[in-house]
């Protein structure tokens, strides 16, 4: 049915006032947010040339201090990223009870040391996107295949007991109309019985799965991991500038391929 | 509107459903040290406490947020830490109470300093004094022990600043007659000393912080000396040495105690252990942790007579570090138990 066109009046004065009033109302928010907006500080550091890094030294094969200056993933990550930047790392070693508070009381410009998003930081700390996934993933024998989860129907997988991969495995049982798990004191344990070839998989996190796969080329890693857990870099809350200019460094490096280069000098494979 | 808010209104405490308990344990010693403050589910409260009484432990320390309790000058919000002590009793054990973290309204505006949560200013003393004898008043008869700070020889701990051992005992006589004029019966704990072997912008040796305590007269103002030591890599008979940390590590602070004629006070090892994270670099394996941890609770218990309490760091967290912290905890955050925990449990346990 053709709706008749109905004929445009002028609006009335009411009208005229609570449009008035919106724009007042809008107004108001704006400059409101504006100055609760906290002042973005993170860029002072940049512009005299060097990033202030907080990361726990003894987590290797992130960071490892015990010989010197740490080495691993987690500092080439950022001096990858500072390069992009245009700037020079100066990293501060710190416990890890200890790297949010020195971020907080801008000891350190950003943290990066291995760090999963910590709901309760977040109402004072800003997370970047992930620059790594740490989460479990399937070790099989080559050629077995099995790259997710339904792939495991009917199998039997080794986990450590009570890991995050034990977790993934129970709660995986309760949707596959069979699944068996075994559970060992270790992660080297479960991988030892893979490689055995006592079980049809292990489920194990991704750093020790790409370890071990390293040194046993009879084996494969799933190319996704299997409960995802990516590590991220940590800035403060106000430092949502320096958060952007990360955050397109790590998609620099994704994209040429510098991130999995660097991943895998630390844990072999690719 | 009346059915509405009660339906967005937080739920009461939840009820026991049991009658009271008693820890079984041939070993008083064994204690663990909970983290049920940032727990909100009463159910996991009360299931971590059942789980740390049917392991032997008959003490725990836990930690009770100033910030959580007083957030306005004055008024207290006593509904987690009545929770948890009530629950803890419930179950029989008895409690620790670590009392730290300061409120907004005590810290130096954000506007003229960044400051962490640890910021406490020497003018903000007498509040921090007060909150403690307020909440010794409040648990006289259910807690008899407190823990002044935790780890004030660290400069994160002690609100990113330098960290001289008088300033702390300046703080310590504050709370030291506050908390007794609460409760003259309750220990005020001092001390609680990170092992460390720095001296630096970032730390200061603990061996040389309690020196400095004591020279500034601050062995007047603890009833108990609070210790951490951690085993490290090393098994609990490792000898110790002042550039060495290790369990042992805690007979050279005893020396200390016992040259400044302060040698028959008691002591409470509030944190101690071994990790068996996979990869860190000061972990051991799961087996060893067992191993060593065990050996020390005998070794502690034959030959450290001082020692009132030997409490491991830790019995769970409530979300997981997905990094090495984690593998501290005897069960995981869904309450699985690790070796670690059946050890222990078999040990309390036998004569």
């Amino acid at each position: 049915m053709i709706q008749p066109i109905r004929k445009r009046r002028f609006p009335s004065p009411r009208r005229w006032i609570a449009a008035a009033l919106c724009l007042l109302v809008t107004g108001l928010i704006t400059i409101d947010a504006k100055r609760a907006q906290p002042h973005d500080d993170s860029l002072l550091h940049l512009r005299s040339g060097i990033l202030i890094v907080g990361m726990d030294p003894s987590n290797p094969p992130f960071a490892d201090g015990r010989n010197g200056e740490p080495i691993g993933l987690d500092v080439d990550v950022i001096h990858a990223v500072a390069a992009r930047l245009g700037v020079t790392v100066q990293i501060r070693g710190l416990g890890f009870d200890g790297l949010y508070d020195a971020l907080k009381v801008g000891a350190v410009d950003v943290l990066i040391s291995a760090l999963a998003v910590d709901p309760a930081q977040l109402g004072d700390v800003r997370y970047c996107g992930g620059y790594f996934d740490a989460g479990a993933r399937i070790v099989s024998a080559a050629g077995a295949h099995y790259a997710k989860m339904p792939d495991l129907e009917g199998r039997t997988v080794a986990v450590e007991y009570g890991s995050a991969a034990d977790e993934t495995a129970r709660l995986w049982q309760r949707r596959l109309h069979r699944l068996d798990e075994e559970p060992f004191p270790t992660v080297g344990e479960a991988l030892d019985t893979l490689a055995a070839g006592t079980v049809d998989a292990a489920i194990v996190g991704t750093v020790d799965a790409r370890l071990y796969v390293g040194s046993h080329p009879g084996l494969s890693v799933s190319a996704e991991s299997v409960a995802p857990q990516p590590y991220v870099m940590v800035v403060r809350g106000s430092s949502r500038q320096l958060a952007e200019r990360i955050n397109a460094a790590v998609a620099d490096l994704t994209q040429d391929g510098t991130l999995d280069r660097i991943i895998a000098r630390w844990l072999g494979g690719s | 509107m009346f059915y509405i808010l009660m339906l967005i209104a937080p739920a009461g405490p939840r009820p026991f459903i049991d009658s009271p308990q008693t820890v079984l344990t041939y070993h008083p010693l064994v204690c663990v040290h909970t983290r049920l403050t940032d727990e909100v589910e009463d159910w996991k409260i009360q299931r971590s406490l059942q789980m740390v009484r049917e392991m032997g432990a008959a003490t725990l320390v836990d930690f009770f947020p100033w910030a959580y309790i007083e957030g306005t000058p004055g008024v207290y919000d006593w509904g987690h830490p009545d929770r948890i002590i009530n629950d803890a009793a419930q179950e029989g054990i008895t409690v620790i109470a670590r009392l730290g973290i300061v409120p907004g309204w005590a810290r130096p505006k954000a506007s003229v300093q960044q400051t962490s949560n640890n910021s406490l200013t020497s003018d903000h003393y007498a509040d921090y004094a007060r909150f403690v004898g307020a909440f010794v008043a409040r648990y006289r008869g259910k807690v008899n022990a407190i823990i002044a700070w935790n780890e004030p020889n660290l400069s994160f701990e002690w609100g990113y600043r330098s960290v001289p051992p008088a300033e702390y005992v300046d703080f310590l006589r504050g709370v030291y007659r506050a908390a007794h004029a609460a409760n003259p019966d309750v220990l005020v704990l001092g001390g609680a000393l990170a092992p460390t072997i720095e001296h630096s912008d970032n730390a200061l040796d603990d061996l040389d912080y309690l020196r400095g305590m004591y020279a500034a007269g601050g062995g007047a103002y603890f009833d108990a000396l609070a210790v951490h030591t951690y085993g490290f890599t090393q098994p609990p008979s490792a000898d110790p040495a002042p550039d060495i940390l290790n369990f042992r590590r805690f007979e050279l602070l005893h020396a200390i105690m016992v040259a400044q004629g302060d040698g028959a006070k008691p002591v409470y090892i509030t944190e101690s252990g071994w990790n068996d994270a996979p990869h860190w670099t000061l972990a051991v394996t799961p087996g060893q942790r067992v191993t060593y941890t065990l050996d020390a609770l005998r070794l502690a218990e034959s030959q450290w007579t001082w020692v009132k309490r030997l409490c491991l760091w830790d019995f769970r967290l409530p979300i997981s570090t997905n990094s090495y912290p984690d593998y501290f905890a005897f069960v995981t955050p869904d309450f699985q138990a690790r070796p670690i925990y059946d050890a222990v449990k078999a040990f309390a346990q036998t004569p």
